[in-house]
């Protein structure tokens, strides 16, 4: 990966690529990459919508290899949702196989003057940019039937929904999955709403012809990739637990924890939970000759995701995520799995992010629109924002746009993108990562491995408010630097527990490149991620005052344990010491 | 005999809302699941990976009290940082502070009593046919729903005069 392709939509007389080597930005890849080159091209005062914002589009390290579970793609622009950076990343193929044709990176820049819609093929043998308005309005999945009829039913698809056609703020990026369905998405920050600002509908690539990436020391590759997926494969989570019931088998544990943000965050649980629990969700899916273990790439052993089969024995949608059954169930007060499923759908094939969708949607339940419990009105609400009605308009830009217009207060979101499925009452440590975290309220910001494997910070007293912010820190550094391997950040529960996992994963890292990485230099990898992002922020305008929950969590006390948010403003601004 | 998997499915709902078990209280966690359950060792301190004690995530099991009319919920291991969080004596563990269950060195009396037993992910299928051979309470309308299902006619149940709105339900012997 050795090359960037760089593809100019404004250039003078039509859209310009050309391919590059990646120079400055080399050894960088995944969320390393998009945020090196954001920080570094994008003006952080210019609008996301506008000629100067760039989109980046950037497989992991190890992606294209055979190293298992290494098929995240990230994509990074300026947000249109938050106003700074984002890196938003997505499973499918889309990683593995812009990596196996070499590139290290996508760069949609400029912006079209006419309205003209585009598609972006790219194979071993170049890249051919046309118009084709025939696409305009067309859903994911009618849009990827209609590519595939015209390339191939091999190749792998990026594309927007009509949501991202109209740039709005909560519009997402698919990219097809194993069956070549349009499921695993780039959704939080608005990312779809910048490819749509370029006019660019669709990117089909196709890697017939290309080979495995080739590690530098194939036989300590193996050894280490052996190791790496031994250590998958015999931990309780990423080897039966996520298999067995998906994400969404946390809807239980954060009920009964009281966690479980419920009608637009008013409670901490859900009455009518094991309606939508991940048990209750794999058994039907089962029932009905779906799936409940079923990966997202090829290459993964953990296999989370699963296939949802409608009531008549037909696929529906991929298996929700946890988020998703949360965003648009508990939190909408919705207990009915085939709604959710539809929820899904919907949201798929519009393009839009679920978790602000849902998130929204119970702000607008709050504001009186509709009850709560309300599916049907659910529905209508997604298909207003897929249509582009006045009401639609409104709702995909997002809950914090929603709440202003409908004079709300409990907006669930922070540097206005949406809180996603657990409260910070109950767990403040995700509340620190939720307010300071540069993408916004993200719970996967500080998802990977911590302290205690990479060895980074000090012995602070893990029960001290000190110690919160200290391992908030470090699992956000950590986080970044599994994001720029390209690595799903569910390997994380193994890397957690088992320290001879994590140096497979640093070993196979070192293999590929030839490389001498240790686990500080990983630990500086992330720091220096972060530090990017929070720069370009920082230009962008946003101060401290932005590193923070909005005000019911710290004055509304979250039944059942009637708990609130308590870190402290001075505390939170220690987070970023580094 | 039947399906055990089938069993599981069905019981599934039931086990996730939770069922009632007439067991000494005033005891620890341990000696609950231990002494009262019959679980083994390797099921407690292996497969056990989350304990809630009345919606109240426990780190250690061995001083948390069991109360009459308690609540326990059982997990196995959960993905997600929240997940990792809730594990009882996590690294993360300090992350839910505000939340965790904390022993309050009061002298309780053991007696027998009513607990309730939640059981979600990995452990419906583990320990629920433990529990279902040992016998547990429903109300009467989840036993007529129960017995309406392919399991029904392999149970027995019966009233206790003891427990108001309460009927004990368990596989038959001969299963």
């Amino acid at each position: 990966m050795e090359k960037m392709l760089r593809i100019n939509m404004g250039a003078d007389g039509g859209p310009k690529a050309s391919s590059i080597p990646v120079g400055e930005y080399s050894g960088l890849a995944g969320r390393a990459l998009t945020s090196a080159l954001v920080s570094k091209e994008v003006p952080p005062l210019c609008h996301p919508l506008g000629a100067e914002n760039k989109l980046v589009i950037s497989p992991g390290m190890l992606s294209g290899s055979l190293a298992a579970n290494s098929g995240r793609l990230s994509v990074g622009c300026k947000s249109p949702l938050t106003g700074g950076i984002k890196e938003s990343n997505a499973g499918g193929m889309a990683s593995q196989t812009l990596a196996r044709l070499g590139y290290a990176a996508i760069v949609i820049e400029g912006k079209p003057s006419g309205d003209d819609l585009y598609t972006i093929f790219i194979n071993k043998d170049g890249v051919n940019i046309n118009v084709d308005n025939s696409l305009k309005g067309l859903g994911n999945y009618a849009l990827v039937e209609k590519l595939k009829q015209q390339y191939s039913e091999k190749a792998c698809y990026i594309s927007i929904g009509p949501v991202g056609e109209m740039k709005l703020a909560s519009a997402s990026i698919a990219c097809t999955d194993m069956e070549c369905r349009p499921t695993r998405h780039a959704g939080r920050g608005g990312t779809g709403a910048v490819m749509g600002s370029k006019n660019v509908k669709a990117i089909i690539l196709d890697d017939t012809g290309m080979g495995m990436r080739k590690p530098k020391d194939p036989d300590k590759f193996k050894e280490a990739n052996k190791r790496w997926v031994d250590g998958l494969k015999k931990h309780p989570v990423t080897g039966e637990g996520l298999a067995a019931y998906g994400t969404n088998v946390l809807t239980n544990i954060l009920n009964e924890a009281g966690g479980y943000p419920t009608h637009n965050f008013m409670w901490g649980r859900f009455e009518n939970h094991t309606k939508i629990s991940g048990e209750t969700q794999a058994a039907l899916e089962t029932e009905r000759g779906g799936n409940p273990t079923h990966g997202c790439h090829r290459g993964c052993v953990m296999r989370c995701s699963g296939i949802y089969m409608d009531k008549y024995g037909q696929y529906l949608t991929k298996q929700p995520e946890y988020e998703t059954v949360w965003a648009h169930g508990g939190n909408c007060g919705i207990d009915d799995l085939d709604t959710i499923a539809m929820l899904d759908r919907l949201d798929d094939d519009y393009g839009i992010d679920t978790i602000e969708m849902g998130a929204t949607i119970g702000v607008a339940m709050e504001a009186g629109l509709a009850k709560f419990g309300d599916g049907a009105a659910a529905i209508n609400f997604v298909n207003q924002v897929g249509k582009g009605t006045d009401m639609g308009r409104i709702l995909g830009s997002g809950a914090a746009v929603t709440g202003k217009v409908f004079g709300v207060e409990r907006v669930p979101v922070v540097k206005g993108q949406s809180m996603p499925a657990y409260d910070p009452r109950a767990v403040h440590g995700i509340g620190v990562t939720y307010a300071t975290s540069p993408m916004g309220a993200d719970h996967t910001a500080g998802y990977a491995v911590g302290s205690n494997i990479l060895g980074i910070g000090g012995k602070t007293d893990p029960l001290s408010p000190e110690g919160q912010i200290e391992l908030s820190r470090n699992l956000q550094i950590a986080t970044a630097a599994v994001d720029s391997t390209g690595m799903c950040l569910f390997i994380a529960f193994a890397v957690l527990d088992q320290p001879e996992t994590f140096q497979a994963l640093i070993d196979m890292i070192n293999a590929f490149y030839g490389f001498n990485l240790t686990a500080d230099d990983v630990a500086e990898l992330g720091k220096s991620v972060l530090r990017n992002e929070r720069a370009f922020n920082a230009a962008a305008g946003f101060t401290s005052a932005h590193d923070r929950l909005p005000g019911f969590f710290t004055r509304d006390a979250l039944p059942p344990h009637n708990v609130k948010f308590k870190v402290t403003d001075a505390e939170l601004d220690q987070v970023f010491n580094f | 005999m039947f399906d055990k998997n089938k069993m599981s499915r069905i019981l599934s709902p039931i086990l996730q809302k939770g069922i009632m078990v007439k067991t000494l209280t005033g005891v620890t966690v341990r000696r609950l699941l231990e002494d009262e359950l019959k679980l083994s060792h390797d099921i407690i301190d292996n497969q056990i990976a989350t304990v809630f004690l009345d919606g109240r995530p426990v780190d250690n099991i061995d001083s948390a009290i069991v109360k009459d009319n308690s609540e326990i919920a059982l997990s196995g291991a959960m993905p997600g940082f929240v997940g990792a969080t809730m594990r009882r004596g996590g690294f993360y563990s300090a992350m839910r502070a505000g939340i965790t269950h904390t022993d309050e060195n009061l002298a309780i009396e053991t007696h027998q009593g009513l607990v309730k037993i939640k059981l979600y992910n990995s452990l419906i299928d583990l320990i629920g046919p433990i529990l279902f051979s040992s016998g547990f309470f429903l109300s009467a309308y989840e036993v007529n729903h129960l017995l309406a299902t392919e399991i029904g006619p392999h149970l027995t149940t019966h009233v206790d005069k003891d427990l108001d709105g309460l009927i004990s339900v368990s596989l038959r012997p001969d299963q």
